[in-house]
């Protein structure tokens, strides 16, 4: 069975991209619309990866990260942030609050493919 | 009640306080507006683009069974199978025009032979006139002794009793002769008929053999050729199904712009809802600071005319994207429908000349069969016939020995004639003579009688050459002949299966490529947001430009306060480094554009970073 990925982000299209990219590649997913939602299927079940977005409804990709590293269940999983944004200082705070690694948007399927191989090994 | 403030023309250029407050008041209600137009142009904007991105799993489903099917097409013409059995099947051609080589030489033989008992038997009626001779000359003998014996009158001795004796072996002659003679002439219209076929078979066996085989070889060759060339055109039609997933991936990256648009938009409105606050911050219900006013009208200027250059980049964003994503599918489309020609192209070459040409190759090869079987038919025939020659040779050999027996008699009689002629001292003298020339006349009819064994010899010996033609290696050669029909048969049998299934493969590829295009053509020709979008943002550069223009009236730009405080601020909002680098273009600071940091990993991308 394939490792399971989840992909947090507010917008459908995003997602769906997402998805289709990964489970092409043999990937299992589960998606969730914002951080809130994301912290509770993370929690909610294994997950190998989350990649999720910064700026989101209800909780931001940030908030999320500090949840899940804050949570024994899911404290190692690697978090990848995949957003629009791309300014240093947000990098800094990704990284600080426990990113694993940062793509800015749009992303092409084999980056996408890469980082996932590199991070799950 | 408050006093109306007084007016200030000299800080707000030409305009009074109240004019531009009104003026600001309606900036307020138009930026509204586009805030609103902005909305309803996001709102239930994604469907299509989720509708695109939902039927891409279909369009790779699609391509990969099409691929699949591409792959079963090239392995059913490849060198294990269909590729296999016609080289199989040269090779049985090979060993099938060994067998008929073979029965041509055969053929040939049993001409040759056939021409040397003709010879025979030719050599066999010139023996006609010495055996002629041999009789007239007894018959002349048996009256001159007849005579001899009258002149001896009551001295005869019994030479009237060899007369008749000599008269009897001429009839005796005549007959056993007259037998051989009648048997030569039977022989002679047999082995006639017999090389009249032969012949006839040869001509055939040559005409296959240089024609037929050689046709059937050059058909079996053309297959070959049509299924590297179907091989071919399928493993093209392999690359570039490959090149549609690499198509269909550049899709999902312009896919994700319209969240990059949506959010861009996004930040758009937000900034008019953010002017529209300080418009109503500065504008204190109708009693505005004119300082502030000034500002805020300043500051609506710069934003406008920025945000402007920020549709703008949106909108080209999006067109990009969206055009990107068309010429990708466009460029699928294509491609599908190129492989839809190639297969075409497959369906139409195989159709009418493999079908044609195995229909073509297994006439051919049946026509070879029944040849041969033909030929080993007539071989088995002549060599059945044969034994009835030898037979009518043994008849014919009985009656050279009846002859050599009569010719031992006359021997014998001319022996008892000398004997006879002794005893009669002078008055048999002529009898002598006679006696000498029935003695001669004995050694003629020896020689004639061996020129006769002689043919019957050869006539024999060719017999025997057709008679072996059935022999244990010729009965050994029909079951190895039996053997190749069947297998070239069961050849022609599977090369016929896998052309059956090959263009059964291919037409449905042909039907899943169809479908392929049809639905890709559907989604290029419905993405329409991105003109909604091009209308969207045309109106609000319209509506931008009225602003700007209007607040530079107001406030020319080397006028306005905190202006560099605002637009950092204004700056600090956006997500996005496109958003940053439009900023300080419109602004005219594109020389400072901010570099991305360069922690990137260079395998994965500029865009990527793992920390």
């Amino acid at each position: 069975m394939g490792k399971t990925i989840l992909t947090v982000d507010d917008s459908a299209s995003i997602r769906q991209m997402v998805s289709f990219t990964l489970k092409e590649a043999g990937y299992e997913v589960v998606e969730a619309v914002d951080g809130k939602d994301g912290v509770a299927k993370a929690t909610a079940g294994k997950v190998d990866m989350v990649i999720t977005d910064l700026n989101m409804p209800n909780m931001d990709g940030l908030e999320l990260i500090r949840n899940l590293r804050a949570n024994a269940s899911t404290k190692f999983v690697p978090i990848v942030m995949l957003t629009t944004e791309s300014q240093d200082s947000k990098k800094q705070e990704g990284k600080a609050a426990g990113a694993t690694g940062w793509i800015v948007k749009p992303f092409k399927p084999d980056q996408l493919l890469g980082v996932v191989k590199k991070v799950l090994g | 009640m408050r006093s109306p403030r007084p007016e200030c023309r000299t800080t707000l250029s030409n305009m009074t306080i109240s004019e531009t407050l009104t003026t600001l008041s309606r900036w307020e209600e138009a930026l509204g507006g586009l805030e609103s137009r902005i909305q309803s142009t996001l709102q239930g904007s994604e469907q299509e683009f989720l509708e695109a991105g939902s039927r891409l799993q279909g369009f790779l489903v699609k391509g990969r069974e099409i691929s699949d099917l591409c792959s079963s097409a090239v392995d059913l013409t490849g060198e294990d199978m269909m590729g296999h059995i016609a080289g199989e099947l040269q090779q049985e051609l090979d060993r099938m025009a060994g067998h008929l080589a073979s029965s041509s030489r055969n053929t040939a033989g049993s001409i040759s032979s056939m021409a040397e008992m003709y010879v025979a038997i030719t050599e066999l009626n010139e023996t006609r006139r010495g055996f002629k001779k041999v009789i007239s000359t007894l018959r002349v003998l048996a009256i001159s002794t007849r005579i001899e014996s009258a002149r001896l009158g009551s001295n005869e001795f019994g030479f009237n009793t060899l007369a008749d004796d000599v008269e009897k072996l001429a009839r005796q002659i005549e007959a056993k002769y007259g037998s051989i003679i009648a048997k030569a002439h039977d022989l002679t219209g047999f082995v006639e008929d017999v090389l009249a076929k032969t012949q006839a078979l040869s001509l055939l066996q040559r005409k296959t053999a240089s024609d037929v085989i050689a046709e059937t070889r050059a058909g079996i060759s053309e297959i070959i050729r049509i299924n590297a060339k179907s091989a071919e055109v399928s493993e093209e039609v392999s690359l570039r199904l490959g090149q549609i997933v690499s198509r269909i991936h550049e899709v999902v990256t312009s896919l994700q712009f319209h969240d990059i648009t949506r959010q861009q938009l996004e930040h758009v409105a937000e900034a008019f809802a953010d002017a529209r606050n300080k418009i109503g911050e500065a504008s204190g219900n109708g009693n505005g600071d004119p300082s502030a006013v000034r500002e805020v009208s300043g500051w609506v200027g710069d934003v406008s005319e920025l945000e402007s250059s920020q549709v703008l980049n949106s909108k080209n964003e999006l067109f990009d994207a969206v055009g990107q994503l068309q010429d990708n599918l466009r460029d699928i489309s294509g491609t599908v429908l190129s492989v839809l020609r190639s297969i075409q192209s497959i369906l139409r070459s195989t159709d009418k000349e493999e079908g044609n040409l195995l229909m073509v190759v297994e006439q051919q090869i049946a026509g070879v069969v029944r040849l041969l079987r033909d030929s080993q038919e007539r071989e088995k025939e002549m060599a059945a016939s044969m034994a009835s020659v030898s037979d009518t040779v043994g008849d014919m050999e009985r009656f050279v020995n009846d002859i050599e027996e009569i010719g031992a008699e006359i021997e014998l009689i001319a022996l008892n004639a000398r004997i006879k002629a002794a005893h009669t001292g002078s008055h048999g003298e002529a009898l002598g003579v006679l006696a000498e020339a029935i003695q001669k006349l004995s050694g003629e009819a020896r020689g004639e009688t061996e020129m006769v064994q002689g043919a019957l010899v050869s006539i024999s010996d060719g017999a025997r050459a057709l008679k072996d033609l059935s022999s244990d290696d010729q009965k050994a050669q029909v079951s190895v002949v039996e053997e190749t029909a069947e297998n070239m048969d069961s050849l022609v049998r599977r090369l016929n299966d896998l052309d059956r299934e090959f263009m059964a493969g291919i037409e449905q590829m042909g039907e899943r490529v169809a479908e392929l295009e049809a639905e890709i053509r559907e989604v290029t020709e419905g993405m329409q947001h991105h003109l909604v979008v091009g209308e969207t943002v045309n109106f609000i550069q319209n509506g931008l430009g009225t602003i700007v223009s209007e607040s530079r009236d107001i406030v020319p730009v080397h006028e306005i306060e905190n202006r560099e405080e605002r637009l950092a601020e204004l700056m600090s909002r956006y997500t996005m480094q496109s958003e940053r680098n439009i900023h300080q273009t419109a602004l005219g600071e594109a020389s400072e554009v901010i570099k991305e940091s360069d922690g990137s990993d260079d395998e994965l991308g500029s865009n990527v970073e793992l920390f």
